[in-house]
C-alpha cells in the first residue's frame, strides 16, 4: 500500500507538528506531570488558534459543521497530536475540539435539538454507558440493566461500571435490555438525562491514570419518556457496534503517537548520555532495543493506515482495525518499556513522560475491546463464523 | 449534613438501603464510602516537618473544623506533601488543623473529595471555589457544579 503523502496532507502535519512542539509542549513544563487539562486562558487561546487553522471539530461529521477530513489524514494527524505528556487520552488538552458522542448522529430531529447540537456548541456534556458490572466485551450477554415499558415511558433498573465522565455529564447513552429472550436484537439505546430521579453515580473508581477515573452508576426505576429511545427498540446493539471498529483506527494512532515520542527521545538520549567512557547509542545491547523499538513502530504504523485507508474506501475494515489496535497498544507498550530502561533512573520519575506513557498504555490493552476480543474478531474473519 | 438530594452519598448506608431493584443472579459491588478520614494534626512547625515528601491529597481547616481548602501534593511539588501543606495552610489565615492521605492517584482522588464536599454541602471550600468553568463531579443524584457551584 502507498503511503506517499499528498502536498495537502505535508501541510497539514507539518502544521500540527509545529502546533504540538511550539504551543502545547512548552506549557507542559509547568503543568503538573499528570494534567489533562489546560489552565482556561491557555485552552481558550488555543482553541481559537485551531478555528482559526479550520482544524477545530476534526472528528465532527461535515454535514454538522466538521472540516471533513478523511481518516487517514486523521489517523497522520492523531500519531502528531499524541506526542506530548497528555498526549495519549488528552491529545493537544482537547483544543482540536470533540465530536462529542457518535451514537447521537443516528438521533432523531427532537434528538438531536435536545442533545447533539448542545453537545456540539459546548453547552452539555453526555457519558457512554454500555459496560456492567457483568462485563463489557459481550455486550449482547452482559447487559442486564432492564428496561420495561410502562405507557409511554420506560423503566430503567440496573447497574453501569467503568462510565468515564458520568459525574460530569447532563446526559448518558445508556444501553438497556429490554426483551430477555432476544439476546443481540432484545438491547435498546436510551438518552437518561442525569437529573432523572433513581439516576445516582455510586461511586468514582480510580485507574492507572491519576488525573482521569471512571464511575459506577446505578438506575433505580429510573423513568425515561419514550422519546429518548435512542433509535429502534431492540436494535441499540446496532447502535454500539457501529462505530467500534471505526473508533480503533484513532485509537491505535494514539498509541503509535506517544510510542514515536518515546523512540525519538530513547535515540537522544542514548546518543548523550555516557558510560564507562562511551555512549550508550555505541552499545550493541542498547541499538538492539532502538531497532526492536523501530520494527513495533513501523508495523503498527502502517497497520494502523491500512485500517484508515481501507476504511476511506468504502472497504470492509472490521479485521484491520482490530488488527491494528492490538499491534499498536502492545507495540506501544513495547516500545516504552524499552525506551524507560535506556533512559535508567530517569526514566522511572515524572520529570519525563515515560513513566504516564508506561501506566496509560497498559490500559490500551484493555480499552475499546481487550485485546483478546481483537483477536476473536479477526479469528473470526480469517477462520470463518463457526470455530467447529 | 445528612442525604439530601435524593441521595447524595453521604453517610454509610445499612446494608441493603438505597440499592435498586436486581436482576436475578446479579451480584452487586459494595457500596463504598471513600472520605477522607485519616486524623486530624495541629499545624505547626514540627507537624509540617515530620510530613512524607511523598505525593498524596490533603485537607486544611480552621480551629472549628470548617474546611478552607482541598489540595494535592503532585508530581511537581518540591518536597510532596510537606511543602505542598506548608504552602497551602500559609495561604489561610484561620488555618489551624490539617489532614492528609499518601496516594499516587492523587489527581482522582482530589476530585473525588471535592464532589464529597459538594454533595456534602452544596458548595465547595473557599479555597477551591475558583474552578473556572471546570465542573465538579456529582456524587450521588445532586447536581452538576459549575464555577464552583
Amino acid at each position: 500500500m502507498d503511503f506517499e503523502l499528498s502536498p495537502e496532507q505535508k501541510l497539514i502535519l507539518e502544521t500540527v507538528r509545529r502546533f504540538v512542539r511550539e504551543e502545547i509542549v512548552p506549557l507542559e513544563a509547568n503543568l503538573d506531570p499528570d494534567a489533562s487539562e489546560l489552565p482556561p486562558r491557555h485552552r481558550e487561546r488555543l482553541v481559537a488558534m485551531t478555528k482559526e487553522l479550520g482544524f477545530y471539530g476534526l472528528d465532527i461529521p461535515e454535514e454538522y459543521g466538521g472540516p471533513g477530513i478523511d481518516l487517514t489524514t486523521r489517523t497522520l494527524m492523531a500519531f502528531e497530536m499524541a506526542q506530548h505528556r497528555a498526549g495519549l487520552y488528552a491529545p493537544c488538552y482537547g483544543v482540536f475540539g470533540g465530536a462529542g458522542l457518535a451514537q447521537l448522529y443516528e438521533a432523531d430531529d427532537d434528538q438531536k435539538e435536545r442533545y447533539l447540537y448542545p453537545v456540539l456548541r459546548g453547552e452539555k456534556r453526555g457519558f457512554f454507558a454500555l459496560t456492567e458490572p457483568s462485563g463489557g466485551s459481550d455486550p449482547a450477554r452482559a447487559i442486564r440493566t432492564t428496561a420495561v415499558r410502562d405507557g409511554d415511558d420506560w423503566i430503567v433498573d440496573g447497574e453501569k461500571t467503568f462510565i468515564s465522565g458520568a459525574d460530569k455529564a447532563d446526559f448518558g447513552i445508556v444501553f438497556a435490555r429490554t426483551d430477555p429472550e432476544l439476546g443481540r436484537k432484545g438491547i435498546t439505546c436510551f438518552l437518561v438525562d442525569t437529573d432523572m430521579p433513581g439516576f445516582r453515580v455510586r461511586r468514582i473508581v480510580h485507574t492507572l491514570r491519576s488525573s482521569h477515573y471512571a464511575a459506577e452508576l446505578e438506575f433505580n426505576r429510573v423513568r425515561v419518556p419514550g422519546r429518548n429511545v435512542l433509535g429502534e427498540v431492540n436494535q441499540g446493539f446496532a447502535i454500539a457496534n457501529d462505530r467500534l471498529s471505526r473508533n480503533r483506527i484513532p485509537y491505535a494512532a494514539g498509541c503509535v503517537g506517544v510510542a514515536l515520542k518515546a523512540q525519538e527521545m530513547a535515540i537522544a538520549y542514548a546518543k548523550t548520555r555516557k558510560t564507562f567512557g562511551d555512549y550508550l547509542s555505541t552499545r550493541q545491547a542498547v541499538q538492539w532495543m532502538i531497532v526492536d523499538n523501530e520494527i513495533d513502530l513501523r508495523t503498527a504504523r502502517a497497520l494502523t493506515l491500512e485500517a484508515a485507508a481501507r476504511a476511506d474506501a468504502g472497504k470492509p475494515f472490521r479485521t484491520e482495525a482490530a488488527i491494528c489496535k492490538l499491534v499498536a497498544s502492545e507495540g506501544a507498550s513495547r516500545v516504552v518499556d524499552r525506551a524507560m530502561q535506556i533512559h535508567g533512573g530517569y526514566g522511572m520519575t515524572k520529570d519525563l513522560p515515560l513513566e504516564r506513557w508506561y501506566r496509560e498504555l497498559r490500559i490500551r490493552r484493555v480499552g475499546e475491546g481487550p485485546n483478546e476480543i481483537q483477536r476473536l474478531i479477526v479469528a473470526r474473519d480469517v477462520i470463518g463464523g463457526s470455530f467447529h | 449534613m445528612g442525604v439530601q438530594g435524593g441521595g447524595i452519598v453521604t453517610q454509610r448506608p445499612e446494608r441493603g438501603v438505597s440499592r435498586p431493584a436486581r436482576p436475578k443472579g446479579y451480584d452487586p459491588v459494595p457500596m463504598t464510602d471513600v472520605r477522607l478520614t485519616k486524623p486530624w494534626q495541629e499545624l505547626g512547625e514540627a507537624a509540617i516537618a515530620a510530613l512524607p515528601g511523598q505525593l498524596g491529597v490533603f485537607e486544611i481547616a480552621d480551629a472549628d473544623g470548617a474546611t478552607l481548602e482541598l489540595g494535592f501534593a503532585g508530581g511537581r511539588s518540591r518536597f510532596g506533601l510537606r511543602s505542598a501543606i506548608a504552602e497551602t495552610a500559609a495561604r489561610h489565615e484561620t488555618a489551624a488543623r490539617f489532614r492528609y492521605e499518601v496516594t499516587m492517584q492523587y489527581w482522582s482522588r482530589f476530585e473525588e473529595l471535592l464532589a464529597f464536599h459538594f454533595a456534602d454541602h452544596g458548595e465547595l471550600p473557599p479555597g477551591n471555589a475558583d474552578r473556572g468553568d471546570r465542573r465538579v463531579g456529582r456524587l450521588g443524584a445532586g447536581r452538576i457544579a459549575a464555577q464552583g457551584g
